[in-house]
């Protein structure tokens, strides 16, 4: 009983030798929510990030309602993110913590240099979330875009995840996406795009309105995950359908003097490869979606059978179009193989994918690409036929 | 062995301290006046024995002795004293060597009258509130029950009420209280055993039982641990739980005590077995298990789709309690990064005037919690209300307003003990009341990693637990699926097929199946 008792104290003497702690307080913490990544010339790179300032964000006043910026902007130059990281500590109160950062923007010119080289402290500290939203900024450096508060959220670096969200697109995994694009070799990275953007368009405002995050397609990279081009939201968007990631979109088309729009809810996608005897590639998309008419400015009655197939046809064609020309846009312009059409092959014909996938991105290039747009309007609305009938 | 011998012998002290050795054997001598000294020698110095001669048709010595206030005197004036007195013996009644049989047959008109022959047995039955009489020139005395002494009426138990359910409870007297469970079971196959413990107490135990459903091995188990008791007194039915619990330093209780008379009755229909005790309102109920003490009398008497509710709104209550406080602490100060970011800010904007660690701080919250609550026990009723609104304003206000504690931990400490007084068995809940502590500094100490290692210990310690060898986590582990009606849900009672497989030894066929109510 003795023995055990001085077994027991001394064991539980061992909790408080205070040596092997890793316990440190929450205000004792910078909570830092965002990173950015910008270029400089001969110098390496600038590390920036948006800390959040607790106090400023009293829960009872609103928090940062009253026109200060209730985040710290804080940024060094280093050799690599280590390095820049050492300096920005320097300038820290509070030990930086990562474990909230969800969105990493690379300037236009770090995206460009390629990021191969300066990503590994992501994957390798342990304080780091993979469950990262990423984005690349267009035309502008990401000191810029972190030094922008939002009005409707606190936390200004919510903002981008939040439209993205909103957006359909990857949210916080689309930082996953990416490694796991990078370090396969039948599909190639992309990213989201975001640009310092206005809250108010068109005529009236003018410029002077105040400035937000704005998402604006995505960034295409290459091989060495150098920044190669750009596409646009719709192009995005297809690029998203085709990846079977969308949930949502809205369809317009035009049709005779008019417009109509679709609204799809359930999205799907199937691509089919056929690798011919002369060693012919050759791809079948299947996009596939069902969804309301919400909108109607046409002449046509859409609760006649006949019109709505007319129309379900004329959506059918026209987004066949559109998805065609940007697979079209990527194999010829870009020549990366954004799409993951590799990584299908690999799947469904892994024979065949050990001689394509050393020279995939040229042979993705030259693969023919049929597409099928099968979309079906399950709803038209209650209203009856549209005002122009 | 040494000490043992030692014991012995301090026990045998005792013994003759109790009673002069020469009576201890000694047989009622027909000298009444010998019985008379023996007596009051006896009861030297005990200022509340009574002895009273008296002489009937003036020559036949009578000695009436009680102890006063513990029999009932204006009964004994009015059935025998007055008779005895005014009236004398009938006419024509016998030789003077019968009286004591005549007294005991015709003339004390009361209901419960023994013949002892030995002058300990009537010592004994004087000091157990029997009316001693002994007549002269006869070797037997009369042990009449007078019983009168003072007693608390039957009320509501204050540490178990019910919404809905019988509301009265035990009480100190243990007649009462058979007569409460008798009342409850018109069977002749409840039985009460007797015992008695306690070497100057002289304590009345009962061991209750519903024999031809409980389990012989846990019977002669219970009475073999009660008979080994040694002890001076036994003043409250946790001197008897100490001693015959199965693992002594275990934080939980593996007996379970009860003052309401519909647990032990329904505890006793399962199968169990009940220890009454003298002089304390609290009977012992075993085998315990784990689950019993989430089993709220309530349960039973509620609709059980409601009833099955609130029991998993206990089982997350009791979670809350043990483990709120310390992942609050492993989450602020080790894994931030699992907090949701705006909450994160909320606790960091809060946190940031104050000065001690969070894990300070929780303790320090807790500790004055439990201090309200265990001056709240002890403070006397005017004091209470003052006492408990400052602490209120202590705890609540002051301290988060100076910038001591941060709000959200008063959310902590306070959701903590209201969920801790969500377990219905008192004593149960406090063995979780001091768990929350350990898994406290644990987190502390090590965070999550200090929890998982805490959760895992007390998950051991639990499932090697045993009450009278039935295992404390049974009948989840091991598992037996048949019971499991009773343990998270609360199936309705026609669903009760069966009892339980570790409380009843024979009949385990409860309610016969079929009685599920449907229009045919």
């Amino acid at each position: 009983m003795n023995r055990r008792l001085i077994c027991f104290v001394i064991s539980s003497s061992l909790l408080f030798t205070s040596g092997c702690w890793d316990r440190v307080e929450i205000n004792n913490r910078a909570i830092w929510v965002a990173t950015g990544l910008d270029a400089i010339e001969k110098e390496g790179i600038q590390l920036s990030g948006q800390i959040l300032i607790p106090s400023s964000m009293n829960p009872q006043n609103g928090g940062g309602g009253n026109g200060e910026k209730n985040f710290l902007l804080i940024s060094a130059i280093g050799e690599n993110v280590t390095d820049a990281t050492q300096n920005i500590q320097m300038k820290l109160s509070r030990k930086a913590f990562y474990g909230q950062r969800r969105v990493l923007l690379f300037g236009e010119e770090f995206a460009k240099l390629g990021l191969k080289n300066q990503l590994d402290f992501t994957i390798k500290d342990s304080n780091a979330s993979l469950r990262t939203d990423a984005f690349v900024v267009k035309k502008g450096t990401a000191i810029d875009m972190l030094n922008l508060s939002y009005p409707l959220e606190n936390i200004p670096a919510e903002a981008p995840l939040k439209e993205h969200v909103q957006a359909g697109g990857m949210n916080d995994t689309s930082y996953l996406h990416f490694l796991k694009a990078a370090n396969s070799k039948g599909i190639r990275p992309n990213l989201p795009t975001i640009e310092i953007g206005n809250f108010q368009d068109g005529e009236g405002v003018g410029k002077k309105g105040e400035k937000s995050y704005q998402l604006t397609g995505s960034a295409i990279f290459d091989q060495d995950l150098k920044l190669c081009g750009y596409l646009n939201m719709d192009e995005y968007r297809d690029q998203l359908w085709i990846m079977e990631i969308l949930k949502k979109r809205s369809l317009t088309i035009l049709i005779e003097d008019g417009n109509v729009s679709l609204d799809l809810d359930k999205m799907g996608s199937k691509v089919i490869p056929e690798i011919s005897r002369n060693k012919k590639i050759k791809f079948t998309i299947v996009l596939t979606g069902e969804g309301a008419v919400i909108e109607n400015n046409t002449n046509l009655d859409l609760t006649q059978p006949k019109n709505l197939e007319f129309i379900q046809n004329e959506f059918n064609k026209q987004y066949k179009k559109q998805v065609v020309h940007t697979i079209t846009k990527v194999q010829t312009e870009y020549g990366t193989d954004i799409f993951g059409f590799g990584e299908v092959i690999h799947k469904q014909i892994p024979h065949q994918w050990r001689d394509l996938m050393n020279d995939w991105d040229k042979k993705f290039s030259d693969a023919d690409v049929t597409v099928k747009v099968n979309l079906t309007i399950r709803r038209v609305g209650m209203s009856g036929p549209s005002l122009r009938k | 062995m040494k000490k043992m011998g030692k014991w012995e012998k301090i026990q045998k002290n005792k013994k003759i301290d109790s009673l002069p050795s020469h009576i201890n054997k000694d047989m009622l001598s027909s000298e009444i006046s010998t019985n008379e000294k023996v007596l009051k020698e006896s009861f030297q110095n005990c200022s509340d024995f009574v002895i009273r001669p008296i002489y009937i048709s003036g020559e036949t010595k009578i000695i009436v002795i009680y102890v006063d206030g513990l029999s009932d005197a204006k009964t004994l004036d009015e059935v025998f004293l007055k008779p005895m007195m005014f009236e004398g013996l009938p006419e024509g009644m016998g030789e003077v060597h019968q009286i004591g049989q005549i007294l005991k047959q015709h003339l004390v008109a009361i209901s419960q009258v023994t013949t002892v022959s030995k002058m300990s047995e009537l010592v004994d039955g004087v000091l157990k509130a029997n009316v001693g009489i002994i007549v002269d020139g006869e070797t037997d005395a009369l042990l009449a029950e007078l019983k009168g002494y003072e007693k608390r009426g039957i009320e509501e138990p204050s540490t178990e009420v019910v919404i809905r359910g019988p509301r009265d409870g035990f009480i100190e007297n243990l007649r009462t209280n058979t007569s409460l469970l008798r009342r409850r079971i018109r069977s002749t196959s409840l039985k009460t055993e007797p015992i008695t413990i306690g070497e100057f107490s002289q304590t009345d135990v009962i061991i209750a039982y519903i024999d031809g459903i409980v389990q012989d091995s846990i019977l002669d188990e219970v009475r073999t641990r009660l008979k080994r008791i040694q002890i001076d007194g036994v003043l409250e039915s946790e001197y008897i739980e100490e001693f015959i619990e199965d693992n002594p330093y275990s934080p939980f209780p593996q007996i379970q005590n009860t003052e309401r008379p519909d647990i032990v009755a329904a505890s006793l229909l399962e199968g169990k077995v009940a220890i009454l005790v003298d002089n304390t309102p609290f009977a012992l109920v075993l085998p315990m298990t784990f689950w019993s003490g989430f089993q709220a009398a309530g349960d039973y008497y509620e609709r059980f789709v409601y009833a099955t509710f609130i029991r998993i709104i206990r089982f997350i209550l009791l979670s809350v309690s043990i483990f709120f406080p310390s992942i609050y602490v492993a989450l602020t100060t080790y894994h931030p990064k699992l907090i949701p970011t705006s909450l994160l800010i909320s606790i960091a904007a809060s946190r940031e005037s104050v000065p001690f660690p969070a894990v300070i701080e929780v303790l320090l919250m807790e500790f004055m919690f439990d201090g309200l609550r265990e001056a709240g026990i002890r403070l006397p009723k005017p004091v209470g209300s003052a006492v408990s609104i400052v602490g209120a304003l202590v705890i609540g206000q002051a301290a988060v307003q100076a910038g001591i504690v941060s709000a959200p931990m008063v959310i902590v400490v306070a959701t903590t003990g209201i969920a801790a007084f969500g377990i219905p068995r008192y004593s149960f809940g406090n063995a979780f009341q001091m768990i929350r502590y350990v898994m406290l500094i644990l987190a502390g100490c090590l965070g999550f990693y200090g929890i998982v290692i805490g959760f895992i210990a007390l998950t051991i310690h639990l499932v090697n637990l045993r009450s009278y060898g039935v295992p404390y986590f049974s009948p989840v582990a091991p598992l037996i699926p048949r019971d499991l009606k009773d343990i998270v849900i609360r199936a309705p009672r026609w669903a009760f097929n069966y009892r339980r497989e570790f409380f009843s030894g024979r009949n385990k066929k409860r309610i016969p199946k079929g009685q599920k109510p449907s229009p045919k």
